[in-house]
C-alpha cells in the first residue's frame, strides 16, 4: 500500500473541505465518492482551461496574421496566469476558512509550530500545483516553438503575482477591525487585489495598439518587464521580479495558511465591541428581508469580490465609452449593450453563492424556491438598467440616437431568465453536496451565457432576414418572457 | 391507542438513498398532539436522514404528511420548528440580524416572546457579535429561539442539548413540557437514553435504516424486560453480548 506523506494529506484534506461544502451548507453529498472524485477532476478541468487559454495567446501573438502585438499578448498570458491560482484559490479560502478540525488534529501531533505551519503551506499549494505546473509547462513549450520567451516570463510572473497577492488579500484579512467601516474597507481592498489581473483581459482592445517599443523605458516594471522577456535585459528584469514576488510567497504562505484553518478572517467577522440598539427592525416583505441579509452577507464576504468586480469593469467600459468616437459608438453599441447584460448577472449569482454558507437555515423558513429568487430579480432589475442606461445615456449623449440601444433597455427577461437558471444550478449544487461540481459550474457557465444571449439573437436574426426593426424587438421579448417563464416553473417544481 | 385523526406528522414508508446507500428502509411512524415522540438509533441508524427528509433536506421515497396538508414546504415550514444536530443558521450574520430576518420571514408578531427568549437564553450580550464567533454552544441556543420564537405546532429536535450548558438546558426541557402541554407536538432524536426516558411519551428505536421496535416507552421497557431506557435500548438492538465480548478483551 502506497504511503500518503502529511502534506498531500492536507491538500486533499483542504480541497475535500473547501469543495465539499457540507460544513457549511448543512447539506450532505448525495454521493460521497462521486464528490472527492470531482475535487481531483476540478484540478484537471481548471488546468486544461488555463493551458488551453495561455497556448491559445501565445499562439495569436505569434502569428504575423492575426497577431495583435507583443505588449497586448504578454498582458494576456500574464493575466491569464494570475487567475488561474485565484480562481482556484479564492474559493478554497473562502470555504475552508475555520476548518478548526484540521489544525485540532495537527495540534495534536508532536511535530513542532514551525514544521505544522511549513506543511500547511506546501499542502495549500499543492491545491493548485495542477495548475502551476500545466500552465508553466506549456508556456515554456510555446516559447521554444515560437522563439517568444515573453509568454513564459509573463505566464511565471502572473502566477507568482497572482498567488502573492491572494496571500496578501488573505492577510489582510485577518487584521482585526474594530468597526463596520474598517471591516469593510478592508474587505474591499482585499477582494480586488487578485481582480487586477482581468484587466488585461478588459482593456485587450486598448492594449492591442500600444507598442513594445513605446514601452522600453519601463522595461523594469512588473509586469511591461515580462513582455520584454525575449532582450536579455527584460529576461534578467522579470527573473529578478518573479525571484521577489516568489520569495514572498515563500515567506507567507505558512502564515497565512495557519491563519487559514485556524479561524474566520477577523475583517469579515470582527468582534464587535459597541452596544447593539435595542429596536427590532422588523421588515414585513420577505423579499426585502432576504434582500437585506443577503447585502449584510456580502458586505463581509470574500464573494463581495463578485460584486465589487463587475462594478469596476461597468465603470471601464463606460469610461471606454466616453471616450470612444461618435463614429465607434455607433459600431460598438451592440457589443457594450451585451457586456453590461452579462455583467448585471454576475451579482445575483454571488448572493445564490453566498446563501451556500448555512443554506440548510433557508430550508427551515416558510420561502420557497421562487420567494428566494425574488430579492436577486429585484437586484438584477436594478442593476441592469443601471449598467445598460449608463451606456445608453453616453451614446445618446455622443451619437445623439437611442435606436440602437433599445433591444438592451426593453430586453430585461434575457438576462432574468438567468436567476432562476442559478437557482435551478444552486439546488442541484446542494444535492450533490453543497459544492459545485465540475460539471455543474461548466453548466452554469455555457447555460447562462445561451440564455442571457438567446433573445438577443432572435432579435439580431430578425434584423437579418430584414423583418423590421420593431417586428425584431417584439420578437426577441417574447423570447425572452418564454426562456424566463419556463425557467422559473422548473424553479418552483424544487419546492 | 393513538388515533390517526390528531396527527401531526405522519410519516409513511419512507426511504431515503446516498447513492447506493440506504440510509432508511421503508421507516413509518405517527406524532399526534400533546406527544414527544422519541426516535432512537445508534450513530449511523438513519436518525439525522429521517429528519432531513422531514425538512426537504434529502431527496426520498414514501410519503411525509404535516398537519393532513402534504409535504411540509414553503408557508407550511411555519408549523415546524427545527433544531439540527449542527446549529442551521447564517453565520455571516449577527446574531439581531439573523433573529430579525427569521422574525421577519416568519411574520411573527409577538416580538415580546423573542425578548423573553433571549432573556432565558442569556444572548443579549451577544446580540451584537457574528454568529460565526460564537461558541458551539451560544450557536444552539440560537438556532434554539429561531426555531421555537414563532410557536410551531411540530418542534423537530435533533440532538438539541449538544454543547448547551445546564441551566439553557433545563429552560429548554421546561419549554419542550409546555409545548406539549399547549398540544403541540415533539419528534425527538436522540443518542442520550436518560434523556429520552424522561421526556419521551412514545418511542420508536432503528437500527440500519429499519425500525426494531416501537411503543410507549413503558410498554417498551416491560417488553423487554428492562430496568432503564438504556438497557432496552441496547437489547433491541442486540447490542449488549457484544458489549460484553468487546470489554472483556480489552
Amino acid at each position: 500500500m502506497k504511503k500518503i506523506s502529511l502534506d498531500e494529506a492536507l491538500a486533499r484534506e483542504l480541497l475535500v473541505a473547501g469543495y465539499i461544502a457540507a460544513r457549511q451548507t448543512g447539506f450532505r453529498p448525495s454521493n460521497l465518492r462521486r464528490s472527492i472524485r470531482n475535487v481531483r477532476f476540478t484540478k484537471i478541468i481548471y488546468t486544461l482551461i488555463f493551458s488551453f487559454y495561455v497556448g491559445l495567446f501565445a499562439i495569436l501573438t505569434s502569428f504575423k496574421q492575426v497577431s495583435f502585438g507583443v505588449f497586448a499578448g504578454s498582458m494576456l498570458v500574464f493575466g491569464m496566469g494570475g487567475l488561474s491560482v485565484s480562481s482556484m484559490m479564492t474559493p478554497l479560502s473562502y470555504a475552508i476558512y475555520g476548518s478548526t478540525n484540521i489544525r485540532d488534529f495537527l495540534m495534536s501531533t508532536s511535530l513542532d509550530p514551525e514544521d505544522l505551519h511549513r506543511i500547511v503551506g506546501k499542502a495549500i499549494f499543492k491545491t493548485v500545483d495542477y495548475i502551476v505546473y500545466g500552465t508553466i509547462g506549456v508556456s515554456f513549450i510555446m516559447s521554444l516553438i515560437f522563439k517568444a520567451f515573453y509568454v513564459f516570463f509573463s505566464v511565471v510572473m502572473g502566477i507568482s503575482l497572482g498567488m502573492l497577492l491572494q496571500l496578501v488579500a488573505l492577510e489582510l484579512s485577518y487584521k482585526r477591525s474594530k468597526t463596520i467601516v474598517s471591516s469593510v474597507a478592508t474587505r474591499s481592498v482585499a477582494s480586488l487585489l487578485p481582480i487586477i489581473f482581468l484587466i488585461p483581459l478588459i482593456l485587450s482592445g486598448i492594449m492591442y495598439r500600444i507598442s513594445l517599443s513605446s514601452l522600453e523605458q519601463l522595461y523594469f516594471v512588473p509586469p511591461v518587464s515580462a513582455a520584454f522577456g525575449n532582450t536579455i535585459s527584460g529576461a534578467l528584469a522579470s527573473v529578478f521580479w518573479i525571484a521577489v514576488f516568489g520569495y514572498g510567497v515563500y515567506r507567507l504562505i505558512p502564515d497565512v495558511s495557519w491563519k487559514l484553518i485556524s479561524g474566520p478572517p477577523s475583517a469579515f467577522f470582527p468582534i464587535l465591541t459597541k452596544k447593539v440598539s435595542n429596536k427590532w427592525k422588523i421588515i414585513r416583505s420577505k423579499t426585502l428581508a432576504l434582500l437585506r441579509a443577503d447585502f449584510q452577507a456580502a458586505s463581509r464576504s470574500l464573494l463581495g469580490a463578485l460584486i465589487a468586480g463587475p462594478l469596476i469593469v461597468f465603470l471601464v467600459i463606460l469610461m471606454n465609452g466616453v471616450a470612444s468616437s461618435a463614429s465607434a459608438l455607433n459600431v460598438l453599441s451592440f457589443t457594450l449593450g451585451i457586456e453590461m447584460a452579462y455583467l448585471s448577472i454576475l451579482i445575483p449569482y454571488a448572493f445564490y453563492a453566498m446563501e451556500m454558507r448555512g443554506a440548510s437555515a433557508l430550508r427551515m423558513l416558510p420561502l420557497s424556491k421562487v420567494k428566494i429568487a425574488l430579492p436577486k430579480l429585484l437586484l438584477l432589475l436594478i442593476t441592469y438598467y443601471l449598467y445598460e442606461g449608463s451606456i445608453t445615456a453616453v451614446i445618446v449623449i455622443k451619437h445623439g440616437s437611442i435606436l440602437s440601444m433599445l433591444p438592451f433597455l426593453i430586453g430585461f427577461f434575457g438576462p432574468a431568465a438567468s436567476i432562476p437558471m442559478t437557482g435551478i444550478i444552486f439546488e442541484e449544487t446542494l444535492k450533490s453536496g453543497g459544492s459545485p461540481t465540475v460539471t455543474l459550474s461548466i453548466a452554469f457557465f455555457l447555460i447562462s451565457v445561451i440564455i442571457v444571449a438567446v433573445p438577443y439573437i432572435v432579435y439580431f436574426i430578425m434584423m437579418f432576414f430584414r423583418m423590421g426593426y420593431f417586428e425584431s424587438i417584439f420578437a426577441m421579448i417574447v423570447t425572452g418572457v418564454l426562456e424566463f417563464s419556463i425557467l422559473m416553473f422548473i424553479l418552483s417544481l424544487y419546492n | 391507542m393513538f388515533t390517526e385523526l390528531s396527527y401531526v406528522l405522519k410519516v409513511d414508508k419512507l426511504v431515503v438513498k446516498y447513492g447506493d446507500k440506504i440510509a432508511v428502509n421503508g421507516l413509518s411512524f405517527i406524532i399526534n398532539e400533546g406527544e414527544v415522540f422519541g426516535l432512537l438509533g445508534p450513530n449511523g441508524a438513519g436518525k439525522t436522514s429521517t429528519i432531513r427528509a422531514i425538512m426537504n433536506i434529502v431527496d426520498y421515497q414514501g410519503s411525509i404528511d404535516l398537519l393532513g396538508k402534504g409535504r411540509p414546504k414553503g408557508d407550511l415550514m411555519n408549523s415546524i420548528g427545527a433544531v439540527m444536530e449542527s446549529p442551521a443558521v447564517l453565520e455571516s450574520l449577527t446574531v439581531k440580524e439573523f433573529l430579525e430576518l427569521v422574525v421577519s420571514l416568519r411574520k411573527v408578531s409577538d416580538v415580546q416572546r423573542l425578548e423573553h427568549l433571549i432573556d432565558a437564553f442569556e444572548l443579549r450580550q451577544y446580540l451584537g457579535n457574528y454568529i460565526m464567533n460564537l461558541s458551539q454552544g451560544n450557536k444552539q441556543k440560537v438556532a434554539i429561539v429561531a426555531a421555537i420564537v414563532h410557536r410551531p405546532k411540530l418542534l423537530i429536535l435533533d440532538e438539541p442539548f449538544n454543547a448547551l450548558d445546564v441551566k439553557s438546558a433545563r429552560i429548554f426541557k421546561e419549554i419542550i413540557q409546555n409545548h406539549k402541554k399547549e398540544g403541540g407536538a415533539v419528534l425527538f432524536s436522540t443518542h442520550i437514553m436518560e434523556i429520552a426516558e424522561k421526556i419521551c411519551d412514545r418511542i420508536t428505536i432503528i437500527d440500519k435504516g429499519s425500525e426494531v421496535t416501537s411503543g410507549p416507552t413503558k410498554e417498551i421497557l416491560e417488553k423487554l424486560h428492562a430496568g432503564s431506557l438504556e438497557e432496552a435500548f441496547l437489547k433491541a438492538i442486540h447490542a449488549e453480548e457484544e458489549i460484553k465480548e468487546l470489554t472483556e478483551a480489552l
